[in-house]
């Protein structure tokens, strides 16, 4: 059995784990009965609602095993939920998960230690599993929901302005897990730097697993600080889902004007764009954009000048994987056509698309770090290009998508893209100015 | 068979017998399964009635319907059920409602402690907070055993029944035959290290839901209050 089908093994236990609970409040399905949607249904079940006044000391069990059931029914009914390596280190596109899964894998990196003193602990045991899970909702359900209105109100006042003629932006997406890839790519982006220096480095969001201040100091901030250019950061899903304290901390370190925010020279505009936070759904896995920021957004692009705008996100409207968001594409729909280009992460995998076929010149780089097994495109629209070899961080050709980052170079009249892979491979596009 | 004293120490004063009243509501997936084990208690040597209701139903009107007087007959009532805080919680529709499994209404609550029981098995959620303490307060010679917050149940036959019928009949008997408070809680704590025992080790561990048992055996154990007045 593999990581992924022990920990789901786990999860299925515990969640079918024929337990009631004497209480004498009707709440709900308090193992009671299964849930009552049907499997059918694109809804997903709702979630507990935390009280605060049931939070005070800790989490119940029946909470914790209601959780349990419902996650389960959950990524029942949506297994892509889950990403990353199932042999390996994975997540899920999902808050509890997400944290369950991260405290499981967190204990699993022990064993280096444990092989020290002469063991070696490579299951999760029962016990294990139930200690976690209950530290996972109750990280799930005691996480500060007021941060989430303060990181709404971190709109910019003003853009960053790089005063040169040519930009040169690093960007990297789904990068905040520390391991040999993202040692890799971003060692490839220091030597880089030091031949032709980046004016920032901008990371497309999900710090692993599930954003907590810790994550966010270990795998984003350390890491990046030490490649050289300025860092910026977009907000991923994963971002968010231990509450917004450790992402608005995360703006203060890095003296960033907003969760969305505009960086621009004399020729283009790079509008960074928060597609996680408005998206107000549990696992806020599609994206959209909140009114405050669409109005932002139409004023940025109705600013006259001859600069072009370029956007960058998390969330993506096009993909020959996965079906996109349809609240985002419907959002963004009416500006397309003033739309230069647009990058986006969320997926983990580098594919490259052109404004024929997709509507858009852009292109994912969800490939920061966190390891995805490889598959070709099965649906519309086809990208114009994708990375076909493999990640070699372990220096063996894996079944992973190979890891990189977007090099790009805004020139008055044109953008260079160059998506470098590891092993030294790379494709460029050049995208000129109408 | 625990042999549990029908007279003096057991009795209030002024009542001749004593009666346990065994009430098994019976209407969703947790009190199907308590009812059943209520139903299948081992013999007590005591008059008994075992009551399975599926309605609503309050303590009162069981008393009527059994033709129990509570002034000339001390009441153990072995309860097992829903709960919370200040009452103990029987079916709230009657069978073939629409609500009918998630419906509740009160069986008993301290507005009717002037009636009794003498001896309350409280084998449910939360009584402990209420009604424990009106029993603490309230008229005297009388005893208490429930649970303060919250308790599972590892819902299945087998061992695991066999160990809350025993944990419940022993428990009643406990609480009969104690002298004091301090007795009756150290005999139904060590009834509860003995069920952790058992599932702790050989035999017992390999049991599917061991860990649950366990569990469920330490947090109820956590939880217990004990009011013997």
């Amino acid at each position: 059995m593999n990581r992924k089908e022990e920990f789901e093994a786990l999860l299925t236990y515990f969640a079918d784990a024929p337990v009631s609970f004497a209480g004498g409040e009707d709440s709900g399905r308090v193992g009671n009965e299964e849930p009552s949607f049907s499997r059918k249904s694109s809804k997903s079940p709702k979630r507990v609602k935390a009280k605060s006044s049931k939070l005070d000391n800790k989490i119940s069990d029946e909470m914790v095993l209601q959780e349990l059931r419902r996650t389960k029914a959950i990524l029942k009914n949506n297994p892509s939920l889950f990403s990353g390596d199932p042999t390996g280190f994975f997540t899920y596109e999902d808050p509890v998960l997400a944290n369950i899964a991260y405290l499981c894998q967190s204990h699993l990196l022990k064993p280096s230690i444990a092989a020290l003193a002469g063991e070696e602990e490579r299951t999760i045991s029962k016990k294990n599993f139930w200690e976690w899970a209950k530290t996972g909702v109750h990280l799930w359900l005691s996480r500060n929901a007021k941060s989430y209105q303060t990181l709404m109100g971190m709109t910019p006042r003003e853009s960053i302005k790089i005063d040169k003629d040519i930009m040169r932006l690093a960007v990297i997406g789904d990068a905040g897990f520390k391991g040999q890839a993202q040692k890799n790519v971003l060692a490839s982006i220091k030597e880089r730097h030091r031949e032709n220096p980046f004016d920032l480095l901008i990371h497309l969001g999900d710090v692993y697993f599930a954003g907590n201040e810790k994550e966010f100091l270990k795998n984003f901030l350390a890491p990046f600080q030490k490649v050289g250019p300025r860092v910026l950061a977009l907000v991923g899903n994963h971002d968010l889902y231990f509450g917004g304290e450790a992402f608005l901390d995360t703006l203060d370190v890095l003296r960033q004007p907003g969760r969305y925010f505009c960086v621009e020279n004399l020729h283009w505009r790079v509008g960074c764009l928060d597609t996680a936070l408005p998206d107000v759904t549990l696992r806020r896995n599609s994206g959209c954009l909140d009114e405050g920021q669409l109005r932002w957004l139409d004023e940025l692009l109705a600013t006259d000048g001859d600069k072009q705008t370029i956007l960058m996100s998390h969330h993506y409207i096009v993909s020959g994987w996965e079906k996109s968001s349809g609240k985002l594409k419907n959002q963004l729909a009416p500006h397309l056509k003033k739309i230069f280009a647009w990058y986006w992460g969320h997926e983990h995998s580098c594919a490259v698309y052109d404004k024929k076929t997709a509507g858009v010149n852009g292109a994912c780089v969800g490939n920061g770090a966190f390891s995805e097994t490889w598959k070709p495109p099965s649906g519309a629209p086809l990208p114009k290009w994708y990375a076909k070899g493999r990640c070699v961080c372990h220096q063996t050709r894996s079944k992973y998508w190979p890891h990189g980052y977007l090099e790009l170079q805004l020139e008055p009249k044109r953008v260079i893209e160059k998506y470098n892979l590891e092993g030294g491979k790379a494709y460029t596009r050049t995208l000129k100015r109408g | 068979m625990t042999h549990i004293p029908t007279t003096t120490q057991s009795t209030q004063a002024g009542k001749n017998n004593l009666l346990i009243l065994v009430s098994a509501p019976s209407h969703d997936r947790l009190t199907k399964y308590t009812a059943k084990i209520l139903q299948t208690l081992p013999i007590f040597n005591v008059p008994t009635e075992v009551h399975k209701f599926e309605g609503p139903l309050t303590y009162d009107q069981l008393l009527a319907q059994k033709l129990i007087n509570p002034n000339n007959t001390s009441i153990a009532l072995i309860f097992g059920g829903h709960g919370e805080a200040s009452a103990l919680k029987g079916p709230g529709a009657n069978p073939g409602a629409a609500d009918y499994k998630k419906a509740r209404s009160i069986f008993y609550d301290d507005s009717s402690l002037a009636q009794g029981p003498d001896f309350l098995l409280a084998f449910c959620c939360n009584a402990a907070t209420g009604l424990g303490e009106s029993y603490k307060h309230g008229p005297a010679r009388r005893a208490f055993v429930g649970f303060k917050t919250k308790i599972g149940f590892v819902t299945v036959g087998g061992a695991y029944a066999k160990c809350w019928r025993k944990i419940i009949h022993s428990s009643a008997s406990a609480m009969l035959r104690a002298k004091n408070r301090r007795e009756m809680k150290k005999t139904i704590l060590a009834l509860y290290d003995a069920a952790y025992s058992y599932f702790d080790s050989a035999p017992g561990s390999k049991h599917e839901h061991a860990l649950l048992m366990k569990m469920y055996l330490l947090k109820q154990k956590e939880v217990l209050r004990f009011i013997k007045t």
